[in-house]
């Protein structure tokens, strides 16, 4: 992915031709936040200077399911759940930009009464689920069909987490498996 | 303000003067309407763009490929075009562009000090406009200036940046030959230009013509923060930063070619 201190983004109308790899979400390291976190309630997730139509579909269908969790309000539940926090959609897009590529199955992605976010996939009875509390720490559990654990426990955010990565893979292999069923024969 | 080296026949494509500023979140479509009246006869076409996000020059963060910014839902940018499409000025919430693009080949490059002098109109026009319609004050935060220069190459030929590049060594002795494409990108820190860090990011990359034939694009960015919040200030900074961009951009491009674009000292 080309970095977006290597793009001018300068407001030029003309582009050159696109990089032949495109940009992947997987490929880029941890995210920066900017601007005003807590009084203003919208998301917007730029990918390596690109235009924002430009970017992968995955990154503009995270940005889209993360905006929907930002409406919710105090109360979302009809009872005492809080509003999903700024560090919990921090660490969401965090973990989501390690552990996915353009090829990846999108996530299911889902608010908890604490302010976290739940991020799960499901594919013929394996299943990812990444639990992001409202302080924005994360913790995974993926298992097979056969109930067989892949891996468990909580995700240290500030280094190369070796869990992230066993999610990652995982994640590969349960987005081929996917792709196979979805191609016709 | 001193006159720059200048070629008579340069390839540059497009030009781009701009600020951007702190956002004026009452600036959306439905409000532009005084502003789109104001510059109907010069602007005849006003078409709609998705907003580009914010860019200020900032620490070195090497490798960074995600930005998350939070703020509410992004306005829409604005293109105001003259009638060829020649001429535009790019209005959203945070920022302002006056570009010029070479709609054909008949048409001459319009030098610094013009397109200097159309930008200071348009934003003092825009200025204008927002005590009028009471939408805020203009509080600006970056200033860049931007060329794109364009050479047309055979076809294949995307990978040979030595047309556009003295400093180009190629990749001779490579087992599978000249690459198909290639891409450079230099940034280099502008000290004496605003507040610190300023920088100019320069892009050789492939790119097609409108025409379908290829070419090889070389961008050159000047970007940072003038030293105060003004247009003179802005003025300022782009004055400075443009002599470093007509010098790159020689410093940088053989002299064959320089002959070819007729260099004047």
């Amino acid at each position: 992915m080309t970095a977006l201190a290597d793009r001018p983004l300068s407001g030029l109308t003309l582009r050159p031709l696109p990089d032949p790899e495109g940009s992947s979400i997987a490929t880029g390291p941890y995210p920066a936040s900017t601007g005003s976190l807590e009084s203003k309630r919208h998301l917007t997730i730029d990918v390596g200077g690109a235009e924002r139509w430009q970017r992968p579909a995955l990154v503009q269908y995270v940005e889209a399911e993360l905006n929907a969790l930002l409406e919710l309000s105090d109360g979302w539940d009809g009872r005492r759940a809080h509003a999903v926090t700024i560090p919990a959609i921090q660490a969401t897009v965090h973990v989501l930009a390690v552990v996915t590529n353009e090829t990846s199955a999108p996530p299911q992605l889902f608010p908890l009464p604490d302010g976290g976010i739940q991020v799960e996939w499901h594919v013929g009875g394996n299943s990812i689920e990444i639990e992001i509390d409202a302080e924005g720490e994360p913790h995974v559990l993926a298992q097979t069909s056969d109930g067989e654990t892949i891996v468990e426990g909580v995700i240290a955010l500030e280094q190369a987490d070796a869990r992230l990565l066993e999610a990652r893979n995982f994640l590969q292999t349960l987005s081929a498996r996917l792709a196979h069923v979805l191609t016709p024969a | 303000m001193t006159r720059s080296p200048s070629f008579e026949n340069p390839p540059v494509v497009e030009i781009a003067l701009g600020v951007q500023f702190r956002p004026i979140f009452a600036l959306r479509g439905i409000t532009l309407g005084p502003l789109r009246e104001r510059w109907r006869d010069r602007y005849p076409v006003v078409e709609e763009q998705p907003p580009l996000a914010p860019v200020l020059e900032g620490a070195v963060a090497p490798g960074l490929g995600l930005a998350l910014g939070f703020g509410p839902v992004p306005a829409a940018r604005h293109w105001f075009l003259s009638s060829g499409g020649a001429d535009l000025v790019q209005v959203q919430n945070d920022r302002l562009i006056v570009n010029w693009r070479k709609a054909d080949s008949s048409v001459t490059y319009p030098r610094y000090e013009h397109m200097r002098e159309l930008f200071a109109t348009r934003i003092g026009e825009f200025v204008e406009f927002l005590d009028d319609e009471r939408l805020g004050a203009l509080e600006i935060v970056q200033a860049e200036a931007s060329y794109i220069n364009a050479v047309s190459v055979e076809a294949g030929q995307q990978g040979q940046l030595g047309e556009l590049l003295r400093v180009w060594g190629g990749a001779a002795g490579h087992h599978l030959g000249e690459p198909e494409q290639a891409r450079l990108a230099l940034v280099f820190a502008l000290p004496d230009a605003g507040h610190p860090p300023a920088r100019m990011h320069i892009a050789v990359e492939p790119a097609q013509r409108a025409d379908g034939g290829s070419a090889l694009f070389m961008s050159l960015t000047a970007r940072g923060a003038p030293v105060g919040p003004s247009l003179d200030e802005a003025l300022k900074f782009l004055d400075g930063v443009h002599d470093h961009l007509t010098r790159s951009f020689i410093e940088l491009t053989p002299a064959t070619m320089h002959t070819i674009w007729g260099l004047r000292p």
